[in-house]
């Protein structure tokens, strides 16, 4: 998998605000250069957005150079897009200009994301434990990467988007020539899941966009055309994190959203102490993902937004067949270490550890003491990278 | 290896603040998924239980070269009146204090019992010695 967010180098100015905001601890500097480990990585944009100085980009791959090789462009828009538009006036003439950047189709896909998300909560009834719904791919990565334990207890969903290239492809089949669909997305997580440049070879989505950079394009190209639109409720209200508004059942359906937030729920559901709760919708980004990085709009305010649109859409929802809602996630391999080898290496970080001054100030440019005494252990580092040492012994 | 940790009579704000370490120490030393879910649930049911029902005492988590998990938590009373009692599903002496606080359902013994593979317990009026073994 290529690497999302990259480190320019040019205007970093290792002030470590990144390292300390990843919540994977993916993050480290070292020889002057911020290295992002790309198995650590979940997509979440923490990074990013933490860095005061430009040192952080996301690889955008240039669309217009690809669409030539496309005979018919399709382009998906996320339904979190309804954000960044004042009113429904505003966001028919935005879907008509995204058809002039050259696509001749524009989908929106709320309707599937709304039956998506109520197959969710059906889902839950006649289960008796707690479950976990998995339409955030960077929730996904972080329950896989840092909460193992709770793996069994996400819901097999496939992505909405995912259905939604894979219904385009199914009707367009024979027709058009060679089809290329797009993904116009809010968040980098979403990115991700696109064939390219990422090396996801079973989507159905062949390259991803954010909005922030066709928003200014589209302004542009915007005139008094307007597209047709018709909003699914069921589905607007499940990306701004309100989906358990229809949850009908008997079991409880929460809704979580912001990473720091869902980690601490992550951690009390690994005491499993949240059986009487059936389903917890979790999302990356604050209040949804209306909260995307890629939209203009802050959340709090974007949500004004979403209700007005609320107002302008119908409760349908997409007809599904049975097997486009499931996917198997993919597990993360278990490492095969023998417990006395793993045991070995923890005693040796450990006793490392006991002699660093476990403030985990970071300031070695790892996330914390810990991570520094597994350097060390492996003889990527020695202590002279600990700051408070080094100060401690000049004291001495 | 051995941590050992003090545990105070009513002290809700700290609560699970130990299994979240002796977890999070788990989960830095690569323990199998299965046993990392057993020993999370046992020792946070522990810990709360000594919290709400007991007048202090410590934690102690060891770990052996084998990966072998070792809890045991030792109160100074006040005792189980009747263990055979707290051995039953859904039985409880929480107080409302705890109870609004969501703890205090009677599932404690239950589940500790049924998560360890070695469970052993006894109880006087001096305390509780509640000693918990997991293998992977």
């Amino acid at each position: 998998m290529k690497p999302t967010i990259c480190y320019t180098l040019p205007s970093c100015k290792n002030c470590l605000k990144c390292i300390r905001a990843c919540p994977t601890e993916a993050i480290t500097l070292k020889n002057n250069e911020i290295k992002i480990d790309q198995k650590k990585c979940i997509d979440c944009d923490m990074c990013i957005e933490s860095c005061d100085s430009r040192g952080l980009k996301i690889t955008n791959e240039h669309i217009t150079k690809t669409m030539s090789q496309y005979d018919y462009r399709v382009i998906l828009v996320s339904t979190s897009i309804f954000s960044d538009f004042k009113n429904f006036g505003e966001a028919k003439k935005m879907f008509k200009a995204i058809e002039r950047l050259g696509f001749d189709e524009v989908v929106q896909y709320s309707d599937i994301e709304g039956a998506l998300y109520m197959e969710s909560m059906h889902q839950i009834e006649n289960e008796n434990s707690l479950k976990i719904s998995s339409f955030c791919p960077t929730i996904n990565r972080l329950i896989k990467q840092s909460y193992p334990t709770l793996v069994d207890n996400l819901l097999p969903f496939n992505y909405p988007v995912e259905v939604a290239a894979k219904k385009v492809r199914d009707r367009l089949a024979d027709q058009h020539g060679k089809v290329g669909i797009y993904s116009l997305c809010e968040c980098v997580g979403k990115m991700t899941l696109a064939k390219h440049p990422y090396d996801n070879e079973d989507s159905f989505i062949d390259h991803a966009m954010s909005v922030s950079h066709i928003f200014p394009k589209i302004n542009r190209l915007k005139n008094e055309d307007e597209a047709e639109l018709r909003i699914s409720q069921e589905g607007i209200q499940s990306v701004v994190s309100d989906f358990y508004h229809f949850a009908q059942g008997t079991r409880p359906v929460v809704s979580i959203s912001g990473i720091d937030n869902v980690k601490k729920v992550l951690e009390l559901a690994e005491f499993g102490h949240m059986d009487e709760i059936g389903l917890l919708g979790l999302f990356a980004c604050y209040k949804g993902c209306i909260g995307g990085y890629f939209l203009w709009s802050n959340p709090f305010i974007g949500r004004l937004n979403i209700d007005q649109m609320v107002g302008h859409s119908t409760h349908h929802l997409a007809l599904l067949n049975n097997e486009d809602y499931f996917k198997e996630h993919e597990l993360i391999d278990e490492e095969h270490i023998s417990m006395k080898e793993k045991m070995q290496r923890f005693k040796k970080i450990s006793e490392v550890l006991s002699t660093l001054p476990q403030f985990d100030c970071g300031a070695c440019g790892f996330p914390n003491c810990r991570a520094l005494a597994e350097q060390i252990v492996d003889n990527e580092a020695d202590d002279s990278y600990c700051r408070v040492k080094r100060r401690d012994d000049h004291a001495d | 290896m051995i941590k050992h940790y003090d545990v105070l009579k009513d002290d809700y704000e700290n609560a699970g603040k130990v299994s979240s370490d002796i977890k999070r120490t788990l989960k830095q030393l690569g323990l199998d998924t299965k046993t990392l879910r057993n020993v999370a649930i046992a020792a946070y049911e522990a810990e709360i239980n000594m919290i709400i029902h007991s007048l202090g005492g410590d934690i102690t988590f060891e770990l052996s070269d084998e990966g072998e998990v070792i809890l045991c938590f030792d109160d100074i009373g006040p005792g189980i009146p009747n263990l055979d009692l707290a051995l039953q599903p859904g039985w409880s002496t929480a107080s409302a204090k705890a109870r609004e606080l969501g703890f205090g359902a009677g599932m404690g013994l239950v589940n500790m019992k049924r998560v360890a593979n070695d469970f052993h317990i006894e109880s006087s009026p001096q305390g509780t010695h509640l000693k918990m073994r997991f293998s992977s």
